[in-house]
């Protein structure tokens, strides 16, 4: 772990995003207090817990194997962390209601996990860790388990409990789609750093680092050097000059890395007009059912360019060697000091 | 698999071997049913003017009873000594942990003569007298490796994510033991106990140097008796030991069946 | 099962769980215990002997606290204690040698067989671990004496006239030996035998081994660790065993355990005997650690753990 700071807003959904090993699940851990950082120091509402033993914290964690005590039925389970507290069997009794309401899995007070299915496991184990009105909850990916339909649905599951509860979460993911959607606020990670915090659609739209411009979404990166003269903002690639619009932070000569995001370059037959136009031949295709993705080959760029196609358009009807014309406007193209 | 001749060899071998096994097990128990006095084989008639005997006798009685109450305090000395052993081995890293293994392994390969010897020498140094006391904790030292390997293994296969959840819902580690490990391991914990209670049971030649007066236990009491004259009695005795050490085990064996089935 | 919340019972649960999380104390405990346990009660009376080894015997038993090398000398002196480790250490792997292929076959059978009594004959087995050793050992008085098993049949059958003499000479007590100790090296090797993937046996006779050459190439090495683990415990009880040679063995079957004993108990020579033990032991400390030099210990050790 290098160096990562964040603030988080009570009723937030944040989702910690990166690669394996970026160092997503130890930040978690830290957090939860089940490892110990070597600096720095964490706070709930102002009060520092960084001494404080796991079990002395209130703070709620789904972990990605679930980690239900399958010597305990779901009731016992969800009950658990009021039992700690010590709260009355009533109370206990009254959250254990509420709860599997929430979950939608009323009735099933009496079952034990390894009768419950893989979606039923996991929502038990977030009622569990929400039961007992913690600060803070911790995800940990808890739907990299689940097959793709039933993580679709949970998706949307977890983001209507997160809202009926109101509880500050931080959701731990590698996968994107879940980061960009779930979220209020956004965090990518990368070899223990934190590369950019920001709202999903900021942080797309505006990467901060390569490495993010790179994680999110799909696009081919070129690099080259920004270059600011008669002519407007540039950055020269190769040979060529792409036409980009200024950025406060980059200076004449800077080194930076271009990133072209497949559905933002516009694909024809024909040619095009406008900035940043280039002719090429399609070397290969990827057939993926809802788009299409092609791996163009640019002459004048000397390198080949990843572009979509939505499944309907008729550029989606396109093939290998068919000559297409590729064109990107400035607005469009992504660049950042490298 | 091998070949047809050569399994064949290995079959036979083997019901030879089961053969061994099974034929002073069996020639006790038969004999115990002997109506002579030196058992001859093949026995006319059977009787069970032993059994009449033996409940008669009330230093065998004294011994059985004895013997299972040391047992019983090896068995639960060696189910705490040997949870905690296992759990420190399989939880922490410290220094030595190879050696240290074989520390905890050494009671194995230590000829139970000398460990009858030396802890005699080193008790009366120490001053404590003879006793159930000396006699249960030396049991202890001896299943200890035993319940240890049983429960580390079950340890190495315990998911410790379940104790990560635990204490982030607000159980403090004892807590967490007492709610969550303990009953999930209880079932091997249950084994090793079995297994050091047999042990115990069956110990002789350590014991030896460790009896005093009435406080002496089975395995004893049979090698006097063998050692002495061959009373028939012996027979019957050891067919209780025989069904005591088979029935014990085998039903605890059943229980960790069930125990398991429900937690797993 | 919350325990009720009076102050102090709260207080010391606070306190309890304060300390549980002190790493230093949680090791004194945990694996602290069965440590200290096995100072106390094996090394430090193994430390004992070594003192007492080095103590006069006085008359009647009485312990005469001064250095001397005398019971060291005595040992050196007379050669007959020389012959009975040697020998001890002979019966011990004459057995091994007969418990070998023995146990291995059985260990194999039971690995590789798919019959449906395979729990029962598994269980068979284990259960001559749990009755006592010396239950096994004397059934074979009865087995092995004159009007014994043995010899009814054999004279019964008309193969003898004069029924053989088998107690109390070595063969007895090899018998005993052998018989008794066959788990030791059945359980290890079947544990080990059950892990090897069929498919890789398969996959050398695909490549061209004969069945020979599978077993020696393949099968043998794989289960290599049980078979070490048997010779271990087989080696180590067996010279050291005292049931056998005095239940079933004869006065020309002297070893070295029940000589201990012997010398300890009737003799009220506490100094020699701890002199003996020691020396013995050592010779077990070397055998061992050439043991080790070629096979893993701990993992030895682990193999009747099932």
């Amino acid at each position: 772990m290098d160096d990562v700071s964040f603030d988080v807003e009570e009723g937030e959904f944040v989702t910690v995003v990166g690669p394996s090993g970026c160092g997503k699940t130890t930040t978690l851990r830290m957090i939860a207090g089940l490892e110990e950082p070597t600096s720095g120091n964490i706070r709930i509402d102002g009060e520092d817990i960084t001494s404080l033993p796991a079990f002395e914290r209130d703070i709620g964690v789904v972990f990605q194997d679930y980690a239900l005590f399958p010597h305990k039925t779901v009731a016992e389970n969800i009950a658990f962390g009021l039992k700690m507290r010590g709260k009355s069997e009533a109370e206990q009794q009254e959250a254990v209601d509420e709860m599997l309401r929430i979950i939608n899995l009323e009735g099933y007070d009496d079952e034990y996990p390894h009768e419950c299915s893989g979606g039923e496991q996991q929502r038990v184990a977030v009622a569990r860790a929400l039961a007992f009105d913690p600060d803070l909850v911790l995800m940990d990916e808890p739907l990299s388990n689940l097959d793709k339909k039933l993580r679709q649905s949970m998706r949307t599951e977890l983001k209507r409990i997160q809202k009926e509860t109101g509880v500050t979460t931080i959701y731990v993911t590698h996968n994107q789609t879940e980061a960009l959607s779930m979220g209020d606020h956004l965090i990518v990670m990368n070899n223990g750093r934190l590369e950019q915090l920001d709202e999903p659609k900021s942080a797309y739209r505006e990467p901060s680092t390569p490495f993010v411009a790179d994680f999110l979404g799909q696009s081919t990166r070129l690099d080259g050097v920004f270059k600011q003269n008669g002519s407007g903002p540039q950055v020269r690639v190769g040979n060529v000059d792409l036409t980009v619009l200024e950025r406060p932070d980059v200076e004449s000569g800077d080194d930076v890395a271009v990133f072209l995001r497949n559905e933002l370059v516009r694909l024809s037959e024909s040619e095009l007009e406008g900035d940043n136009t280039f002719p090429g031949s399609i070397r290969d295709v990827d057939y993926q059912g809802s788009d299409v993705n092609f791996f163009v080959d640019l002459p004048a760029l000397g390198t080949s360019v990843q572009v979509s196609a939505v499944n309907g358009t008729p550029e989606a009807a396109l093939t290998e060697g068919d000559d297409v014309w590729l064109q990107v406007a400035a607005k469009d193209l992504i660049y950042v000091a490298s | 698999m091998k070949g047809r001749w050569n399994w064949r060899a290995v079959k036979g071998l083997s019901a030879f071997v089961y053969l061994a096994m099974m034929l002073p097990l069996l020639v006790v128990v038969l004999n115990s049913f002997h109506p002579d006095r030196i058992p001859t084989f093949p026995p006319k008639s059977l009787s069970i003017r032993w059994y009449e005997a033996f409940l008669a006798d009330q230093m065998l009685i004294d011994a059985l009873v004895f013997s299972t109450k040391i047992a019983a305090l090896a068995a639960i000395g060696c189910g705490i000594v040997g949870t905690l052993t296992a759990l420190g081995f399989v939880r922490y890293d410290f220094p030595l942990k190879k050696g240290l293994v074989i520390a905890v392994l050494s009671p194995m390969l230590v000829p139970p003569v000398i460990i009858g010897l030396a802890s005699t020498m080193f008790f009366g140094e120490v001053g404590l007298s003879r006793g159930t006391l000396w006699i249960a904790t030396m049991h202890v030292l001896i299943g200890l490796p035993y319940a240890f390997l049983v429960i580390r293994s079950r340890l190495y296969l315990f998911d410790e994510t379940l104790e990560e959840a635990a204490m982030t819902l607000g159980a403090s580690r004892l807590r967490t033991f007492r709610e969550i490990t303990f009953p999930i391991i209880a079932p091997s914990i249950l084994t090793g106990m079995v297994l050091a209670f047999v042990i115990s049971f069956g110990e002789f030649t350590a014991t030896q140097f460790w009896v005093v007066g009435s406080k002496t236990t089975v395995p004893v009491v049979i090698y006097t008796m063998l050692e002495t004259l061959i009373t028939p009695k012996v027979n019957v005795l050891a067919t209780f030991v025989l069904v005591v050490t088979i029935a014990i085990p085998a039903i605890g064996m059943l229980i960790q069946r069930q125990l398991t089935a429900t937690s797993e | 099962m919350s325990t009720p919340n009076t102050s102090v019972g709260a207080e010391v649960s606070r306190i309890k769980n304060r300390l549980a999380e002190h790493r230093y104390l949680r090791l004194l405990v945990a694996p602290g215990v069965g440590l200290l346990w096995v100072t106390f009660f094996l090394f430090a009376p193994l430390g004992i002997i070594v003192l007492f080894s080095f103590y006069g015997a006085g008359e009647y038993g009485a312990i005469v606290q001064e250095f001397t090398l005398a019971n060291y000398e005595r040992f050196v002196a007379n050669p007959i204690y020389h012959t009975i480790i040697a020998k001890s250490f002979g019966i011990g792997v004459v057995t091994t040698l007969i418990v070998l292929p023995l146990g291995y076959s059985l260990g194999y059978f039971l690995a590789r067989s798919d019959t449906k009594y395979k729990p029962l004959l598994l269980g068979l087995v284990v259960v001559q671990f749990w009755v006592p050793i010396i239950i096994r050992t004397y059934a074979w008085i009865s087995i092995l004496g004159r009007r014994g098993v043995v010899n009814q049949i054999l004279m019964m059958g008309s193969i003898i006239t004069e029924p053989l003499q088998l107690l109390y000479t070595m063969h007895g007590m090899l018998i005993g030996l052998v018989v008794s100790l066959m788990p030791f090296m059945i359980l290890p090797v079947y544990s080990a035998v059950s892990t090897i993937d069929d498919d890789i046996i398969q996959a050398a006779k695909t490549l061209g081994a004969s069945d020979a050459r599978a077993f020696y190439e393949v099968t043998l090495p794989l289960s290599w660790p049980g078979v070490v683990s048997g010779i271990l415990f087989t080696f180590i009880i067996a010279a050291g065993a005292f049931i056998a040679p005095q239940l079933l063995g004869g006065p020309g079957e002297r070893m070295i355990a029940p000589v201990i004993a012997d010398v300890f108990l009737r003799d009220f020579n506490w100094p020699f005997a701890a002199a003996l033990s020691l020396i013995y032991f050592l010779l077990i400390g070397v055998s061992l650690y050439i043991f080790t030099r070629k096979a893993d210990l701990e993992e030895a050790l682990e193999g009747t753990a099932l």
